[in-house]
């Protein structure tokens, strides 16, 4: 293995490991929920043992808050699990706005530290890219993490897809803010040479432009 | 002695839980759903301990913990962490936080943690008014 192919190696397990930690942490806090709504009717019964009327309303109320942070664990779950096969996956045919969709949920935790919002503008038919999808992640992933700190006062970042004319296009808009310094992307060229894809900053639309290939060449990677 | 407690987490439903089992074993609660908030209250409303996350976006919780012990030395502050490791929970030691739990929590630990935070603050103010 020479230095390059190291490097992206060391990459890729950075970046499952940052997604893997975040999940968890996310997970951590629903069980944590759990436990204390379970805690919660442990208190009532053995208030009830010592003559305490039981509150039957809000048993059902935490019953229900019980069930609400199942489904949101379920969730988690769900996302982690997709993204963990995303890993041995070879090239094939991925849904654009499923995967970005994905990833937009997985970044939610990091957005929210910073204070950002990620809102996903929903497509009904999303353009097909045939690629290999743990790179395409890491490459969305590294977009949202440059547009976060970059989306000026209004702390928003919106993804939208689009079937341009060259190819299908991820677009991360920052507001109205001004992008000031030069963006080269050099840290991403290895990824963007796998993929084939294109990065480019519009700085007066304050726009970032993901452009990809509808379909990759096999020997890319 | 009711001890007066902040809890402080962004998860509201983890916060308000916790908040209610507090207050049936005799705590007087108040919820801060972040770092900002937290302030808010510490400057209003008297306050023996606080619970206090560890990760929370904005002022997270090590902000939070300096600008608490900066403006009131004297609020004991346990802090809570979801992760497995635990630098960020060392850290807070070295600024004065008394002591660190992880989630999912033992209610009866956190209680012992309070009751020990209100002896060693009330010893710390005997202390302070006996030094000349």
């Amino acid at each position: 293995m020479n230095a390059k192919q190291h490097a992206v190696k060391d990459e890729n397990i950075r970046f499952f490991g940052k997604i893997v930690a975040s999940i968890s942490h996310e997970i951590k806090n629903v069980l944590a929920i759990i436990n204390e709504k379970a805690g919660l009717l442990n208190d009532l019964t053995l208030m009830a043992q010592k003559g305490t009327a039981l509150d039957l309303g809000r048993i059902q109320a935490i019953s229900n808050d019980m069930q609400a942070q199942i489904k949101r664990g379920d969730a988690i779950i769900k996302n982690m699990n997709k993204f963990a096969h995303s890993v041995d996956e070879a090239i094939q045919q991925i849904n654009l706005m499923e995967i970005t969709g994905l990833m937009t949920t997985l970044a939610e935790r990091s957005a929210s530290r910073q204070g950002v919002t990620l809102c996903l503008i929903p497509l009904s038919s999303s353009p097909m890219v045939q690629t290999r999808p743990f790179l395409l992640e890491l490459l969305i992933w590294n977009c949202l993490q440059f547009a976060m700190p970059r989306c000026g006062e209004k702390k928003t970042v919106t993804i939208q897809i689009e079937q341009a004319m060259q190819g299908p296009q991820v677009k991360f808009s920052l507001g109205n803010n001004p992008i000031e310094e030069p963006v080269a992307f050099e840290n991403l060229s290895w990824l963007l040479e796998m993929v084939q894809a294109d990065l480019r900053m519009l700085v007066a639309e304050s726009q970032l432009i993901l452009s990809l290939p509808e379909k990759i060449a096999c020997n890319a990677i | 002695m009711q001890p007066n407690v902040l809890v402080v987490d962004d998860e509201a439903a983890f916060a308000k839980t916790l908040a209610e089992r507090l207050a049936l074993r005799d705590c007087r609660v108040t919820v801060a759903l972040n770092g900002n908030e937290a302030m808010e209250v510490v400057q209003k409303i008297y306050i023996d301990v606080v619970i206090l996350d560890l990760a929370m976006p904005g002022l997270d919780g090590i902000a939070t913990l300096k600008a608490i012990k900066r403006i009131k030395p004297q609020i004991e502050v346990i802090m809570l962490t979801g992760n497995a490791t635990t630098e960020t929970a060392s850290e807070g030691l070295e600024m004065g936080a008394m002591d660190y739990l992880m989630k999912p929590l033992d209610i009866e630990s956190l209680v012992e943690l309070i009751n020990m935070a209100l002896k060693r603050k009330s010893w710390r103010e005997v202390k302070t008014q006996a030094e000349p």
